[in-house]
Protein backbone atom coordinates (compact mmCIF):
# COMPACT_ATOMS: atom_id res chain seq x y z
CA UNK A 1 0.00 0.00 0.00
CA UNK A 2 1.39 3.30 -1.08
CA UNK A 3 0.88 6.18 1.11
CA UNK A 4 0.70 9.55 -0.54
CA UNK A 5 1.13 11.98 2.41
CA UNK A 6 0.21 15.41 2.86
CA UNK A 7 3.01 17.72 3.89
CA UNK A 8 3.38 17.33 7.97
CA UNK A 9 1.27 14.07 8.27
CA UNK A 10 3.01 11.30 9.64
CA UNK A 11 2.42 7.57 9.28
CA UNK A 12 3.89 4.85 11.46
CA UNK A 13 6.09 2.77 9.46
CA UNK A 14 5.91 -0.48 12.08
CA UNK A 15 2.32 -0.15 12.67
CA UNK A 16 1.16 -0.05 9.12
CA UNK A 17 3.79 -2.63 8.36
CA UNK A 18 4.50 -4.61 10.96
CA UNK A 19 7.92 -6.73 9.27
CA UNK A 20 9.43 -3.52 8.54
CA UNK A 21 13.47 -4.09 9.73
CA UNK A 22 15.43 -2.28 6.81
CA UNK A 23 13.69 1.26 4.79
CA UNK A 24 14.91 1.85 1.25
CA UNK A 25 14.48 5.78 0.71
CA UNK A 26 14.50 6.16 -3.30
CA UNK A 27 15.28 8.46 -5.67
CA UNK A 28 13.88 8.09 -8.99
CA UNK A 29 14.32 10.52 -12.66
CA UNK A 30 13.94 9.84 -16.06
CA UNK A 31 17.92 11.37 -18.50
CA UNK A 32 17.59 14.07 -20.45
CA UNK A 33 15.89 14.17 -23.41
CA UNK A 34 16.22 17.59 -24.60
CA UNK A 35 19.64 19.11 -25.09
CA UNK A 36 21.63 20.61 -22.16
CA UNK A 37 23.91 20.00 -18.99
CA UNK A 38 22.36 16.60 -17.94
CA UNK A 39 20.00 16.32 -14.24
CA UNK A 40 22.49 15.13 -11.88
CA UNK A 41 20.02 14.52 -8.50
CA UNK A 42 21.12 13.49 -5.47
CA UNK A 43 19.87 11.83 -2.26
CA UNK A 44 21.15 12.44 1.27
CA UNK A 45 20.43 11.62 4.97
CA UNK A 46 20.94 13.68 8.05
CA UNK A 47 21.65 11.75 11.04
CA UNK A 48 20.48 14.12 13.42
CA UNK A 49 20.27 14.09 17.45
CA UNK A 50 17.47 15.88 19.90
CA UNK A 51 18.82 19.29 18.36
CA UNK A 52 18.28 18.53 14.94
CA UNK A 53 21.95 19.03 14.07
CA UNK A 54 24.56 15.63 13.00
CA UNK A 55 26.29 13.75 16.07
CA UNK A 56 29.24 14.00 13.96
CA UNK A 57 30.23 15.12 10.27
CA UNK A 58 30.15 10.98 9.65
CA UNK A 59 25.76 11.92 10.49
CA UNK A 60 25.78 12.75 6.61
CA UNK A 61 25.06 10.51 4.19
CA UNK A 62 25.78 11.46 1.01
CA UNK A 63 27.69 10.79 -2.54
CA UNK A 64 30.57 12.04 -0.99
CA UNK A 65 30.33 10.04 2.21
CA UNK A 66 28.52 6.71 1.63
CA UNK A 67 28.53 4.82 4.88
CA UNK A 68 27.58 5.81 8.22
CA UNK A 69 30.25 4.88 11.17
CA UNK A 70 27.11 2.30 12.64
CA UNK A 71 26.85 0.97 9.04
CA UNK A 72 23.11 1.33 9.42
CA UNK A 73 22.82 3.76 6.53
CA UNK A 74 24.39 2.96 3.30
CA UNK A 75 24.32 4.94 0.13
CA UNK A 76 24.03 2.75 -2.75
CA UNK A 77 26.13 5.17 -5.30
CA UNK A 78 25.72 8.20 -7.24
CA UNK A 79 24.04 8.58 -10.31
CA UNK A 80 24.79 11.50 -12.24
CA UNK A 81 21.93 11.90 -14.91
CA UNK A 82 19.18 9.46 -14.26
CA UNK A 83 19.80 6.94 -16.71
CA UNK A 84 18.29 3.53 -15.78
CA UNK A 85 14.65 2.37 -14.94
CA UNK A 86 13.15 2.65 -11.07
CA UNK A 87 15.37 4.30 -8.13
CA UNK A 88 18.17 6.25 -9.81
CA UNK A 89 19.50 6.54 -6.20
CA UNK A 90 19.12 4.71 -3.11
CA UNK A 91 19.44 4.63 0.95
CA UNK A 92 19.11 1.90 2.84
CA UNK A 93 18.44 1.97 6.40
CA UNK A 94 18.54 -0.82 8.49
CA UNK A 95 16.21 0.33 11.53
CA UNK A 96 17.65 -2.57 14.16
CA UNK A 97 21.42 -0.74 14.19
CA UNK A 98 20.71 2.68 14.48
CA UNK A 99 22.58 3.87 17.56
CA UNK A 100 20.40 5.10 20.18
CA UNK A 101 21.48 8.68 20.18
CA UNK A 102 20.06 9.55 16.19
CA UNK A 103 16.85 10.78 17.13
CA UNK A 104 15.87 11.42 13.35
CA UNK A 105 17.03 10.63 9.90
CA UNK A 106 16.65 13.34 7.32
CA UNK A 107 16.11 12.87 3.86
CA UNK A 108 16.97 15.80 1.41
CA UNK A 109 17.24 15.57 -2.60
CA UNK A 110 18.67 18.68 -4.45
CA UNK A 111 19.97 18.99 -7.77
CA UNK A 112 23.95 19.16 -8.27
CA UNK A 113 25.04 22.86 -8.97
CA UNK A 114 21.21 23.78 -10.02
CA UNK A 115 22.21 27.57 -9.71
CA UNK A 116 24.46 27.42 -12.42
CA UNK A 117 23.04 24.66 -14.51
CA UNK A 118 19.50 26.92 -14.01
CA UNK A 119 17.79 23.78 -13.34
CA UNK A 120 14.86 23.05 -10.57
CA UNK A 121 12.56 20.08 -10.32
CA UNK A 122 9.65 20.75 -12.33
CA UNK A 123 12.27 20.79 -15.90
CA UNK A 124 13.43 17.17 -14.77
CA UNK A 125 10.83 14.75 -16.46
CA UNK A 126 8.97 11.80 -13.52
CA UNK A 127 11.31 13.42 -10.83
CA UNK A 128 10.02 11.82 -7.17
CA UNK A 129 10.88 10.73 -3.91
CA UNK A 130 10.08 7.58 -2.01
CA UNK A 131 10.71 5.59 0.73
CA UNK A 132 9.64 1.59 0.93
CA UNK A 133 10.04 -1.55 3.11
CA UNK A 134 13.28 -3.10 1.70
CA UNK A 135 12.00 -6.66 2.15
CA UNK A 136 8.71 -6.90 1.05
CA UNK A 137 9.35 -4.05 -1.87
CA UNK A 138 5.87 -2.06 -0.42
CA UNK A 139 5.69 1.55 -1.16
CA UNK A 140 5.14 3.23 2.62
CA UNK A 141 5.50 7.05 0.92
CA UNK A 142 6.46 8.99 -2.32
CA UNK A 143 7.03 12.65 -3.13
CA UNK A 144 6.73 13.81 -6.94
CA UNK A 145 9.17 16.60 -7.07
CA UNK A 146 8.53 17.52 -10.74
CA UNK A 147 5.00 18.30 -9.87
CA UNK A 148 4.72 18.91 -6.62
CA UNK A 149 8.10 20.72 -5.82
CA UNK A 150 8.62 21.66 -9.16
CA UNK A 151 10.39 25.75 -8.88
CA UNK A 152 12.82 24.42 -6.11
CA UNK A 153 15.82 23.00 -6.55
CA UNK A 154 16.40 21.45 -2.92
CA UNK A 155 14.21 19.81 -0.18
CA UNK A 156 13.35 18.19 2.85
CA UNK A 157 11.52 15.45 1.36
CA UNK A 158 10.79 13.75 5.21
CA UNK A 159 11.77 12.63 8.50
CA UNK A 160 12.10 8.74 10.05
CA UNK A 161 11.67 9.54 14.11
CA UNK A 162 11.52 7.16 16.46
CA UNK A 163 8.68 7.72 18.63
CA UNK A 164 8.78 5.57 21.81
CA UNK A 165 9.30 2.22 20.48
CA UNK A 166 8.39 2.96 16.77
CA UNK A 167 9.34 4.32 13.74
CA UNK A 168 7.21 6.74 12.54
CA UNK A 169 7.54 8.78 9.09
CA UNK A 170 6.33 12.63 8.61
CA UNK A 171 6.55 13.92 5.18
CA UNK A 172 8.06 17.49 5.04
CA UNK A 173 8.00 17.99 1.41
CA UNK A 174 9.69 21.62 2.52
CA UNK A 175 12.01 23.40 -0.37
CA UNK A 176 15.43 24.82 0.67
CA UNK A 177 17.32 27.34 -1.16
CA UNK A 178 21.01 27.11 -1.59
CA UNK A 179 20.96 23.36 -2.13
CA UNK A 180 22.88 20.69 -0.75
CA UNK A 181 25.76 22.86 0.88
CA UNK A 182 22.89 24.99 2.90
CA UNK A 183 20.83 21.87 3.68
CA UNK A 184 24.22 20.76 4.80
CA UNK A 185 25.23 23.93 7.22
CA UNK A 186 21.78 24.15 8.12
CA UNK A 187 21.84 20.52 10.01
CA UNK A 188 25.24 21.12 11.78
CA UNK A 189 27.93 19.72 8.92
CA UNK A 190 31.31 21.35 9.18
CA UNK A 191 31.75 21.88 5.67
CA UNK A 192 35.44 22.41 4.21
CA UNK B 1 -5.01 37.40 -12.09
CA UNK B 2 -2.11 37.04 -13.59
CA UNK B 3 0.40 34.63 -12.61
CA UNK B 4 3.52 34.35 -13.71
CA UNK B 5 5.52 30.74 -14.27
CA UNK B 6 8.90 29.85 -14.70
CA UNK B 7 10.49 27.69 -16.62
CA UNK B 8 9.41 24.23 -15.03
CA UNK B 9 6.89 25.79 -13.26
CA UNK B 10 3.14 24.61 -13.71
CA UNK B 11 -0.26 25.47 -12.80
CA UNK B 12 -3.81 23.72 -13.38
CA UNK B 13 -6.19 25.45 -15.67
CA UNK B 14 -9.45 25.57 -15.78
CA UNK B 15 -11.03 22.68 -18.35
CA UNK B 16 -12.59 25.06 -20.33
CA UNK B 17 -11.64 27.08 -23.86
CA UNK B 18 -8.44 28.28 -23.73
CA UNK B 19 -6.08 30.50 -25.84
CA UNK B 20 -2.27 29.48 -25.82
CA UNK B 21 -0.44 32.61 -27.08
CA UNK B 22 3.01 32.54 -28.19
CA UNK B 23 4.44 36.36 -28.51
CA UNK B 24 8.06 36.66 -29.94
CA UNK B 25 10.44 39.56 -31.21
CA UNK B 26 10.83 38.28 -35.17
CA UNK B 27 9.24 35.31 -36.84
CA UNK B 28 8.83 31.93 -35.31
CA UNK B 29 7.35 29.04 -36.21
CA UNK B 30 4.41 27.27 -33.58
CA UNK B 31 3.04 24.49 -33.68
CA UNK B 32 0.80 21.54 -31.08
CA UNK B 33 1.52 18.35 -30.72
CA UNK B 34 -0.88 15.98 -29.56
CA UNK B 35 0.27 13.28 -27.69
CA UNK B 36 -0.65 10.13 -26.26
CA UNK B 37 0.69 7.36 -23.53
CA UNK B 38 4.42 7.83 -23.38
CA UNK B 39 4.73 11.45 -24.57
CA UNK B 40 4.46 10.47 -28.10
CA UNK B 41 1.75 11.10 -31.40
CA UNK B 42 -0.50 8.52 -32.80
CA UNK B 43 0.22 10.19 -36.30
CA UNK B 44 2.29 12.40 -37.05
CA UNK B 45 0.61 13.34 -39.86
CA UNK B 46 -2.68 13.79 -37.72
CA UNK B 47 -1.76 14.65 -34.19
CA UNK B 48 0.44 17.35 -35.72
CA UNK B 49 -1.29 21.23 -35.73
CA UNK B 50 0.83 23.69 -37.70
CA UNK B 51 -0.07 26.42 -40.37
CA UNK B 52 -0.10 23.70 -42.77
CA UNK B 53 -3.01 22.23 -40.61
CA UNK B 54 -4.36 24.62 -38.84
CA UNK B 55 -7.20 22.70 -37.16
CA UNK B 56 -7.21 19.19 -35.36
CA UNK B 57 -9.45 16.18 -37.37
CA UNK B 58 -11.80 17.12 -33.97
CA UNK B 59 -11.85 20.54 -34.05
CA UNK B 60 -10.82 21.27 -30.45
CA UNK B 61 -7.29 22.35 -31.60
CA UNK B 62 -7.00 25.76 -33.76
CA UNK B 63 -4.31 28.11 -34.95
CA UNK B 64 -4.69 31.55 -35.66
CA UNK B 65 -2.35 34.39 -36.50
CA UNK B 66 1.69 33.44 -37.08
CA UNK B 67 4.96 35.31 -37.60
CA UNK B 68 4.92 37.65 -34.58
CA UNK B 69 1.55 36.24 -32.76
CA UNK B 70 0.32 32.66 -32.83
CA UNK B 71 -2.91 31.35 -30.62
CA UNK B 72 -3.98 28.47 -30.40
CA UNK B 73 -7.72 27.98 -28.82
CA UNK B 74 -7.76 24.83 -27.18
CA UNK B 75 -11.29 23.26 -26.12
CA UNK B 76 -10.55 21.09 -23.21
CA UNK B 77 -13.45 19.40 -22.49
CA UNK B 78 -13.55 18.15 -25.66
CA UNK B 79 -9.51 16.71 -26.09
CA UNK B 80 -10.20 13.18 -26.79
CA UNK B 81 -9.43 10.75 -23.25
CA UNK B 82 -6.71 9.35 -24.70
CA UNK B 83 -4.98 12.31 -25.40
CA UNK B 84 -2.72 12.97 -22.25
CA UNK B 85 -1.17 16.08 -23.12
CA UNK B 86 -0.82 18.92 -26.03
CA UNK B 87 2.60 20.06 -26.78
CA UNK B 88 3.27 23.76 -27.58
CA UNK B 89 6.49 24.09 -29.39
CA UNK B 90 8.29 27.03 -30.98
CA UNK B 91 10.69 26.55 -34.09
CA UNK B 92 13.09 28.65 -35.58
CA UNK B 93 14.96 28.21 -39.76
CA UNK B 94 17.82 26.58 -39.97
CA UNK B 95 21.04 28.34 -38.80
CA UNK B 96 19.27 30.00 -36.73
CA UNK B 97 18.77 29.82 -32.93
CA UNK B 98 16.01 30.99 -30.77
CA UNK B 99 17.87 33.26 -29.16
CA UNK B 100 17.59 35.54 -31.97
CA UNK B 101 13.67 35.93 -31.17
CA UNK B 102 15.20 38.60 -28.91
CA UNK B 103 11.95 37.79 -27.09
CA UNK B 104 9.78 35.01 -26.53
CA UNK B 105 6.48 34.25 -24.08
CA UNK B 106 3.90 32.15 -23.70
CA UNK B 107 0.40 32.89 -22.69
CA UNK B 108 -2.91 30.53 -21.09
CA UNK B 109 -5.75 33.03 -22.11
CA UNK B 110 -9.24 32.27 -20.95
CA UNK B 111 -12.04 34.15 -22.64
CA UNK B 112 -9.41 37.07 -23.38
CA UNK B 113 -8.04 37.01 -19.61
CA UNK B 114 -4.64 36.44 -19.04
CA UNK B 115 -4.51 33.18 -17.12
CA UNK B 116 -0.43 32.22 -17.01
CA UNK B 117 2.59 34.23 -18.34
CA UNK B 118 5.25 32.44 -19.03
CA UNK B 119 8.53 34.65 -20.31
CA UNK B 120 11.15 32.49 -21.77
CA UNK B 121 15.10 33.70 -20.32
CA UNK B 122 16.73 34.25 -24.09
CA UNK B 123 20.51 34.46 -22.69
CA UNK B 124 22.20 31.49 -24.07
CA UNK B 125 19.25 30.08 -25.59
CA UNK B 126 21.07 28.14 -28.39
CA UNK B 127 18.27 25.36 -29.29
CA UNK B 128 16.58 25.88 -32.71
CA UNK B 129 13.35 24.35 -31.84
CA UNK B 130 11.76 24.54 -28.11
CA UNK B 131 9.03 22.87 -26.15
CA UNK B 132 7.49 25.53 -24.96
CA UNK B 133 4.95 24.45 -22.97
CA UNK B 134 2.50 21.89 -22.50
CA UNK B 135 -1.17 21.66 -21.24
CA UNK B 136 -1.54 17.75 -19.07
CA UNK B 137 -3.54 15.80 -17.30
CA UNK B 138 -3.51 15.37 -13.88
CA UNK B 139 -5.80 13.78 -11.21
CA UNK B 140 -8.90 14.54 -14.02
CA UNK B 141 -7.74 18.02 -14.34
CA UNK B 142 -5.54 19.74 -16.76
CA UNK B 143 -2.05 21.61 -16.05
CA UNK B 144 0.03 23.45 -17.66
CA UNK B 145 4.20 23.58 -17.59
CA UNK B 146 6.19 25.91 -18.57
CA UNK B 147 8.97 23.89 -20.34
CA UNK B 148 11.88 25.72 -21.75
CA UNK B 149 13.73 23.19 -23.22
CA UNK B 150 14.57 22.23 -26.43
CA UNK B 151 16.82 20.80 -29.08
CA UNK B 152 19.46 22.55 -30.85
CA UNK B 153 19.55 20.57 -33.84
CA UNK B 154 15.68 21.72 -34.43
CA UNK B 155 12.98 20.53 -36.03
CA UNK B 156 14.11 16.79 -36.43
CA UNK B 157 15.41 15.95 -33.21
CA UNK B 158 11.86 18.15 -31.94
CA UNK B 159 9.66 16.28 -34.28
CA UNK B 160 11.27 12.50 -33.52
CA UNK B 161 10.96 13.06 -29.71
CA UNK B 162 7.40 13.22 -29.64
CA UNK B 163 7.72 9.91 -32.17
CA UNK B 164 7.02 12.06 -35.41
CA UNK B 165 8.59 10.08 -38.55
CA UNK B 166 10.84 12.25 -39.88
CA UNK B 167 11.76 11.97 -44.10
CA UNK B 168 15.10 12.45 -45.08
CA UNK B 169 15.27 14.71 -48.10
CA UNK B 170 16.22 13.07 -51.09
CA UNK B 171 18.60 15.40 -51.73
CA UNK B 172 20.51 18.15 -49.24
CA UNK B 173 18.37 21.48 -48.77
CA UNK B 174 18.53 24.04 -46.50
CA UNK B 175 15.64 23.11 -44.66
CA UNK B 176 14.53 20.49 -42.83
CA UNK B 177 11.50 18.58 -43.45
CA UNK B 178 9.94 18.57 -40.17
CA UNK B 179 7.60 16.03 -40.76
CA UNK B 180 5.75 13.66 -43.37
CA UNK B 181 2.36 14.00 -44.58
CA UNK B 182 0.10 11.54 -45.56
CA UNK B 183 -2.64 12.14 -47.95
CA UNK B 184 -4.98 9.84 -48.07
CA UNK B 185 -8.74 8.74 -48.68
CA UNK B 186 -9.60 10.05 -45.20
CA UNK B 187 -7.55 12.87 -45.26
CA UNK B 188 -7.32 14.18 -48.61
CA UNK B 189 -6.64 17.70 -48.88
CA UNK B 190 -4.14 19.90 -47.68
CA UNK B 191 -3.74 23.61 -47.86
CA UNK B 192 -0.45 25.41 -47.57
CA UNK B 193 -1.04 29.01 -46.89
CA UNK B 194 -0.13 32.09 -49.10
CA UNK B 195 3.94 32.73 -47.79
CA UNK B 196 5.28 36.10 -47.79
CA UNK B 197 8.51 34.57 -49.51
CA UNK B 198 7.75 32.33 -52.65
CA UNK B 199 7.00 28.56 -52.44
CA UNK B 200 10.06 28.16 -54.16
CA UNK B 201 11.12 24.74 -55.76
CA UNK B 202 8.38 22.34 -55.83
CA UNK B 203 10.17 18.74 -56.42
CA UNK B 204 7.46 15.72 -56.75
CA UNK B 205 8.88 12.18 -57.25
CA UNK B 206 6.78 9.30 -58.43
CA UNK B 207 8.95 6.14 -57.50
CA UNK B 208 7.37 2.62 -57.73
CA UNK B 209 8.94 -1.01 -56.71
CA UNK B 210 10.91 -2.68 -60.03
CA UNK B 211 9.47 -5.46 -60.85
CA UNK B 212 12.99 -7.33 -62.54
CA UNK B 213 15.54 -6.79 -60.03
CA UNK B 214 15.21 -10.81 -58.93
CA UNK B 215 18.71 -11.05 -58.99
CA UNK B 216 20.61 -14.59 -59.49
CA UNK B 217 19.55 -17.45 -59.47
CA UNK B 218 15.25 -18.25 -59.33
CA UNK B 219 12.70 -20.75 -59.67
CA UNK B 220 10.46 -18.08 -61.38
CA UNK B 221 10.79 -16.13 -64.66
CA UNK B 222 11.72 -12.83 -64.37
CA UNK B 223 8.43 -10.07 -64.60
CA UNK B 224 8.62 -7.81 -66.99
CA UNK B 225 10.35 -4.37 -65.66
CA UNK B 226 7.32 -1.43 -65.36
CA UNK B 227 8.10 1.58 -66.55
CA UNK B 228 5.72 4.40 -64.96
CA UNK B 229 5.86 7.76 -66.66
CA UNK B 230 4.83 10.60 -64.42
CA UNK B 231 3.42 13.83 -66.00
CA UNK B 232 1.09 16.90 -65.74
CA UNK B 233 -1.62 18.75 -67.13
CA UNK B 234 -1.24 22.39 -66.21
CA UNK B 235 -3.51 25.36 -66.64
CA UNK B 236 -1.37 28.60 -66.20
CA UNK B 237 -3.41 32.24 -64.33
CA UNK B 238 -3.49 33.45 -68.83
CA UNK B 239 -5.61 30.41 -69.73
CA UNK B 240 -2.76 28.85 -71.40
CA UNK B 241 -2.66 25.09 -71.01
CA UNK B 242 -0.29 21.91 -71.85
CA UNK B 243 0.93 18.56 -70.83
CA UNK B 244 4.68 18.00 -69.43
CA UNK B 245 5.34 14.23 -69.90
CA UNK B 246 8.18 12.53 -71.19
CA UNK B 247 6.09 10.39 -73.81
CA UNK B 248 6.47 12.95 -76.86
CA UNK B 249 9.24 14.38 -75.37
CA UNK B 250 7.34 17.10 -73.63
CA UNK B 251 9.70 17.76 -70.75
CA UNK B 252 8.42 21.77 -70.03
CA UNK B 253 10.61 24.19 -68.79
CA UNK B 254 11.04 25.76 -65.50
CA UNK B 255 11.43 29.19 -65.60
CA UNK B 256 9.56 29.84 -68.42
CA UNK B 257 5.83 29.19 -69.09
CA UNK B 258 4.77 26.06 -68.06
CA UNK B 259 6.96 26.51 -65.47
CA UNK B 260 7.14 22.53 -64.84
CA UNK B 261 9.98 20.39 -65.79
CA UNK B 262 10.14 16.77 -65.96
CA UNK B 263 13.59 15.47 -65.08
CA UNK B 264 15.51 12.71 -66.52
CA UNK B 265 13.27 9.49 -67.25
CA UNK B 266 13.61 6.67 -65.62
CA UNK B 267 12.93 3.60 -67.94
CA UNK B 268 12.92 1.20 -65.45
CA UNK B 269 12.82 2.69 -61.74
CA UNK B 270 16.23 1.42 -61.10
CA UNK B 271 17.87 4.55 -60.80
CA UNK B 272 16.46 3.69 -57.33
CA UNK B 273 14.94 7.36 -56.64
CA UNK B 274 11.93 7.14 -59.37
CA UNK B 275 11.40 10.15 -61.57
CA UNK B 276 10.65 13.73 -60.78
CA UNK B 277 8.69 16.28 -61.90
CA UNK B 278 9.74 20.26 -61.03
CA UNK B 279 7.59 23.46 -60.47
CA UNK B 280 9.06 26.42 -60.15
CA UNK B 281 6.96 27.59 -56.85
CA UNK B 282 7.93 31.11 -57.29
CA UNK B 283 6.13 31.58 -60.16
CA UNK B 284 2.65 30.28 -58.44
CA UNK B 285 1.41 33.31 -58.98
CA UNK B 286 1.20 32.45 -62.68
CA UNK B 287 -0.22 28.97 -62.25
CA UNK B 288 -3.86 28.20 -61.62
CA UNK B 289 -3.60 24.60 -61.73
CA UNK B 290 -1.34 21.73 -62.32
CA UNK B 291 -2.79 18.13 -62.45
CA UNK B 292 0.11 15.39 -61.77
CA UNK B 293 -0.68 11.90 -63.49
CA UNK B 294 1.32 8.58 -63.21
CA UNK B 295 0.91 6.01 -66.21
CA UNK B 296 1.93 2.58 -66.90
CA UNK B 297 4.03 3.11 -70.46
CA UNK B 298 5.42 -0.46 -70.31
CA UNK B 299 4.78 -3.54 -67.73
CA UNK B 300 1.43 -4.98 -66.69
CA UNK B 301 -1.29 -2.32 -64.95
CA UNK B 302 -1.22 -3.90 -61.82
CA UNK B 303 -1.05 -0.89 -59.53
CA UNK B 304 -1.22 -3.05 -56.12
CA UNK B 305 2.06 -4.86 -56.76
CA UNK B 306 3.36 -1.51 -58.82
CA UNK B 307 3.79 0.16 -55.15
CA UNK B 308 3.88 3.54 -56.64
CA UNK B 309 4.42 6.43 -54.45
CA UNK B 310 4.09 10.28 -55.21
CA UNK B 311 5.62 12.51 -52.48
CA UNK B 312 5.64 15.95 -52.97
CA UNK B 313 8.72 18.11 -51.56
CA UNK B 314 8.64 21.71 -50.85
CA UNK B 315 10.91 24.54 -49.11
CA UNK B 316 10.21 24.21 -45.57
CA UNK B 317 7.45 21.91 -45.44
CA UNK B 318 7.16 18.68 -44.55
CA UNK B 319 6.89 15.96 -47.26
CA UNK B 320 3.32 15.32 -48.81
CA UNK B 321 2.90 11.84 -49.90
CA UNK B 322 0.38 9.80 -51.34
CA UNK B 323 0.36 5.74 -52.39
CA UNK B 324 -0.99 4.43 -55.66
CA UNK B 325 -3.34 1.85 -54.25
CA UNK B 326 -6.75 0.98 -54.71
CA UNK B 327 -5.38 0.87 -58.36
CA UNK B 328 -8.08 -0.45 -60.78
CA UNK B 329 -6.21 -3.51 -62.83
CA UNK B 330 -6.44 -2.96 -66.30
CA UNK B 331 -6.67 0.77 -65.98
CA UNK B 332 -3.06 2.06 -66.79
CA UNK B 333 -3.73 6.25 -65.92
CA UNK B 334 -3.46 6.86 -62.24
CA UNK B 335 -4.83 11.42 -61.77
CA UNK B 336 -2.71 11.33 -58.66
CA UNK B 337 -3.04 15.00 -57.21
CA UNK B 338 -4.61 18.06 -58.04
CA UNK B 339 -2.24 21.61 -57.21
CA UNK B 340 -4.70 24.60 -57.34
CA UNK B 341 -4.38 28.00 -57.04
CA UNK B 342 -6.58 29.01 -54.40
CA UNK B 343 -6.36 33.00 -53.93
CA UNK B 344 -2.55 32.74 -53.33
CA UNK B 345 -2.38 29.58 -51.49
CA UNK B 346 -1.49 26.11 -52.70
CA UNK B 347 -3.86 23.28 -52.47
CA UNK B 348 -2.94 20.18 -52.95
CA UNK B 349 -5.74 17.39 -53.32
CA UNK B 350 -5.16 13.84 -53.46
CA UNK B 351 -7.32 12.50 -56.32
CA UNK B 352 -6.14 9.04 -56.91
CA UNK B 353 -8.65 8.16 -59.79
CA UNK B 354 -7.94 5.79 -62.13
CA UNK B 355 -8.57 5.58 -66.29
CA UNK B 356 -7.94 4.21 -69.38
CA UNK B 357 -5.47 6.17 -70.71
CA UNK B 358 -5.13 10.25 -71.23
CA UNK B 359 -8.31 10.90 -73.09
CA UNK B 360 -10.33 9.55 -70.51
CA UNK B 361 -8.88 11.80 -68.05
CA UNK B 362 -9.00 14.88 -69.92
CA UNK B 363 -12.45 14.32 -70.17
CA UNK B 364 -13.06 13.28 -66.53
CA UNK B 365 -11.72 16.57 -65.55
CA UNK B 366 -12.39 18.53 -68.65
CA UNK B 367 -9.09 19.96 -69.85
CA UNK B 368 -9.96 19.28 -73.58
CA UNK B 369 -6.83 18.51 -75.12
CA UNK B 370 -6.92 16.70 -78.37
CA UNK B 371 -5.17 12.89 -77.84
CA UNK B 372 -3.46 11.01 -80.43
CA UNK B 373 -1.23 7.78 -79.71
CA UNK B 374 2.75 8.49 -79.52
CA UNK B 375 5.44 6.75 -78.42
CA UNK B 376 8.81 8.02 -76.62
Amino acid sequence: MAVSLAKGGNISLTKTDAGLKVVMAGLGWDQRVTDGTDFDLDASVFMVGEDGKVLSDAGFIFYGQKNSQCGSVEHQGDNRTGAGDGDDEQIKIDLANIPADVKKLVFAVTIHEADQRKQNFGMVSNGYIRVSNNDSQVELARFDLSEDASVETAMIFGELYLHGTEWKFKAVGQGFAGGLPALAKAHGVNLA
Amino acid sequence: MIMKLIPGGNAPVPTQTLTVRVISGSDVDVSAFRLYENNKVKDGGVDMIFYGQPRSDDSSITLSGGALNTSFNVNLGSIPAAVQKIAFTATVDAGQVIEGLRTLKVQVEQAGNILLECDVPMSERREAALILGELYRRNSEWKFRFVSQGFNGGLKPLAEHFGVEVADEPTPTPTISLQKITLSKDKPTISLAKQSTKFGEIRINLNWNRGSTHKGFSLFKRETGVDLDLGAFIRLKDDYKTVVQALGGRFGYLYEPPFVELQDDDRTGDSGDGEWLYINGDEWENIEEVLVYAFIYEGVPNWDSTNGTVTIHMKGQPPIETNLTEGNPGLGMCAIARLKNNGGSLNVERVNRYFDGHSEMDEAFGWGFRWKAGSK
